[in-house]
């Protein structure tokens, strides 16, 4: 069975730009993963901007999804699932990226 | 004439070694072989050195995913209580297979024992275990009560539905008692052997039995079984016939699966079903989903870079307060690419922080990683 993931990148009506995962991410998606998170990026550096990283509907996340937000922690700002605090606490990331809990029964 | 007696002792000492191989043969016919992993048994008949005698226990996995868990005791010892214990044991299987009620195999096997000759007043336990919620349904007839200890410490025993030894003249129709066994509790099974003592009421070696499983409720199944036999053992040794069976709710998990990236989400799913089965929180699962990826991620990327084909062993079970995973490859994680190094770095680093006790055995044959986690 194929890991579940859905990705979709929106622009709010601010400007913002998010991107949406919901899902999990494994080893079997990260490049598609990463491809969309620099493909955001791409979109949000012409007018300067960060990107909103949506993970309210990830239940799962790995190393290698941490290790791909490592490298955008500058430039991110991440929404996650309050079950995954934890670890993203754990991996660090929360100290050198914004990271908010959403909070659990946030929806779109 | 010496030459005569001798001659008739070789022959003597000849027939016992045939009798003897036809007791182990049948023994092994009888008893063997290894039940379902989840499961510790132990058989000592009383009479030496036959290693047959008139005590059984059995595990029947039943058509529904539902186990059958019996024990039993055949009055006598030696060759001929063996023969009517492995004919009662037959029957009781063939029917749970057909009519998995613990109350409807007790009831039949009345009318099978009051024709067998010597099977009257055999006593027997027997449960329908379903595996996914440990859920019990039972009836004994005249068999000690199996002892239930939970994670807590807590003990009970499965002393309702009880009814008269098998074959007596019985004519309602079997009790049928219903339990739960919470998530990562023990159940031992026994045969009076086990407790009982000359001069010594039945309760007091049922208590001595009781304590040693909730001493060790966080023993590995098979120690602990190793533990109830010597530690329950007489000074002069058991002087009947002893057969245990113990179980752990929940089954441990086994998947083999591909080192393939495609194989993560459906052993992700397994895993998640059996956390929750043994008791585990989502906040913890989560944790140990992760631990468990991060081995499993490391066994699909680096175990098997020269070749292709090979497969990985996930291995999961509990014990009353704490969990262990063993993740198996048959290749090897070094040398380190500079590349995936800060990776896997991440990745090993995120398993040491999420469980306990994280050793990563590099082997000739392969890579082995354990992994323990304390269940609050």
């Amino acid at each position: 069975m194929a890991t579940p993931l859905r990705l979709g990148i929106d622009r709010r009506d601010d400007g913002t730009l998010v991107l949406q995962a919901a899902g999990e991410l494994d080893l079997s998606n990260i490049d598609a993963f990463s491809q969309a998170l620099a493909d955001a990026l791409t979109k949000a550096s012409t007018d300067g901007g960060t990107v909103t990283v949506d993970l309210r509907r990830v239940e799962y996340l790995d190393s290698g999804a941490i290790n791909a937000l490592f490298a955008r922690a500058d430039h991110i700002r991440l929404i996650a699932n309050p079950i995954l605090m934890p670890v993203l606490k754990i991996s660090g990331l929360t100290d050198v990226a914004q990271v908010e809990a959403a909070s659990p029964s946030s929806d779109h | 004439m010496l030459a005569g007696s001798l001659g008739q002792g070789l022959h003597r000492v000849h027939q016992h070694d045939q009798q003897r191989e036809t007791a182990l043969a049948l023994q092994n016919a009888i008893l063997g072989p290894a039940v379902s992993s989840g499961f510790a048994v132990r058989y000592q008949p009383a009479t030496r050195p036959l290693q047959v005698g008139g005590d059984w226990y059995d595990v029947v996995d039943l058509d529904d995913g539902r186990i059958a868990l019996i024990v039993g005791d055949c009055v006598g010892h030696g060759l001929e209580a063996a023969t009517i214990m492995g004919q009662l044991r037959s029957a009781c299987r063939a029917l749970l297979l057909e009519h998995p009620s613990p109350a409807a195999a007790l009831t039949a096997l009345d009318r099978f024992a009051a024709r067998l000759p010597g099977a009257r007043c055999t006593t027997a336990f027997c449960a329908v275990l379903s595996p996914d919620t440990g859920e019990l349904v039972y009836s004994s007839a005249g068999h000690p009560p199996p002892i239930l200890v939970q994670a807590d410490r807590t003990m009970r025993l499965l002393e309702d539905a009880r009814a008269t030894p098998l074959g007596l003249p019985y004519d309602q129709s079997r009790p049928e008692a219903r339990d739960v066994m919470p998530p990562r509790a023990t159940l031992l099974l026994y045969t009076d052997g086990l407790v009982e003592r000359r001069r010594e009421p039945l309760d007091a070696g049922i208590a001595r039995a009781a304590d040693l499983v909730q001493e060790n409720r966080s023993t590995a199944l098979d120690d602990l079984a190793n533990e109830i036999m010597s530690g329950l053992a007489p000074s002069d040794g058991y002087q009947d016939d002893v057969a245990l069976l113990l179980y752990r709710q929940p089954v441990p998990l086994e998947v083999e699966l591909a080192a393939d990236v495609s194989e993560l989400a459906s052993t992700r799913a397994a895993l998640r079903g059996w956390l929750s089965r043994a008791g585990v929180g989502p906040d913890q699962s989560i944790n140990v989903l992760i631990a468990a990826g991060e081995a499993l991620a490391n066994a699909i990327e680096h175990g098997h870079r020269n070749r292709t084909g090979g497969t990985i062993v996930l291995l999961v079970s509990a014990v009353a307060d704490r969990l262990h995973i063993t993740v198996t490859d048959a290749g090897s994680w070094k040398p380190p690419e500079p590349v995936a190094s800060a990776h896997r770095g991440r990745g090993i680093a995120l398993m040491r922080a999420l469980m306990h006790d994280v050793t990563i055995q590099p082997l000739a044959t392969g890579t082995t990683v354990h992994m323990h986690s304390r269940i609050a």
